[in-house]
């Protein structure tokens, strides 16, 4: 099909599948920020419910290391603090490649329609994809 | 993504679509047997840790098969990961507490997996409709044109 369109909507469907790769990627690295995030959050609350005398390890591959519960209450703190920011980021950069999608998506059927080329029918898939999304 | 009308084209998109979704369902399908597999540890750690008692003389694995023995100091100093890169020291109770809300969180994983499955069978189910619409078309189209054309044959 792609070698019946003109060059300049061939050229604008390429974008487009460019990104909705770039979505799938975005969709995945949130997940994956959202799940360490979720998993220091649950950290730093059983932090709270032990003792501050409570024996703390830090995971070193298979090796633990010991280590103290402030320096470790701290650390998880931080480190909740910069996936948040990191998991806001990408939910702004999965927004904005939403938009960019959809313009491009519209060009590109109204481009078609001009050139009395055939309907748009279904759009292309969107952007997130299929389990792009995640939540 | 269908772009374009009923030409073998879009056919071979639309099964393209179809792989990938397959590919994407299988990937999914593997993960949640994986977090199945992490539930199994957990609930053999449990059973290890409800069965011990301290001074019980137990043997530890060193891989390859190989064993040496050992005697439980104490069941009471568990050192259990609590996540985010760092593991802390329980009593038995405090770390099969850890463990059960360990596999709660895996539950809510396969259950979000589960619900992946379900969306990528729905897209699926939709892209298949839509084929078999493009194939009644294309085929209707066939049919025509040999009409015609035999209409044409019988007017020369």
């Amino acid at each position: 099909m792609q070698g019946n369109l003109p060059p300049e909507a061939q050229e604008k469907l390429e974008e487009l599948q460019d990104l909705q790769e770039t979505a799938q990627q975005v969709a995945a690295q949130k997940q994956q920020a959202e799940t360490t995030l979720r998993e220091s959050e649950n950290a730093l609350e059983a932090l709270d419910d032990a003792e501050e005398d409570t024996e703390i390890y830090r995971e070193v591959g298979e090796l633990l290391v010991k280590s103290e519960y402030s320096e470790a209450y701290e650390e998880l703190e931080e480190k909740v603090d910069s996936l948040e920011i990191r998991v806001d980021t990408l939910e702004k950069q999965e927004e904005r490649v939403r938009e960019q999608f959809e313009e491009l998506q519209e060009e590109l059927q109204e481009m078609l329609q001009g050139a009395g080329g055939p309907g748009g029918g279904g759009g292309p898939m969107g952007p997130g994809g299929p389990g792009a999304g995640g939540d | 993504m269908s772009l374009g009308g009923g030409g073998g084209g879009g056919m071979d998109q639309l099964q393209q679509q179809l792989e990938a979704l397959e590919q994407e369902k299988e990937a999914v399908e593997a993960e949640i047997e994986d977090v199945q597999g992490d539930k199994t540890d957990i609930d053999e750690a449990i059973d290890a840790l409800e069965m011990l008692d301290t001074d019980d003389t137990v043997q530890v694995p060193l891989g390859g098969g190989a064993y040496v023995r050992a005697e439980l100091e104490s069941i009471e100093e568990i050192v259990v990961s609590i996540g985010g890169g760092y593991a802390a020291e329980r009593d038995r109770d405090g770390a099969i507490d850890t463990l059960e809300s360990k596999k709660d969180t895996l539950d809510t994983r396969i259950e979000e997996l589960r619900s992946e499955v379900a969306e990528i069978e729905s897209e699926t189910e939709q892209l298949e409709q839509k084929a078999q619409q493009m194939q009644q078309q294309q085929m209707q189209q066939m049919m025509q044109q040999q009409q015609q054309m035999e209409g044409e044959g019988d007017e020369e």
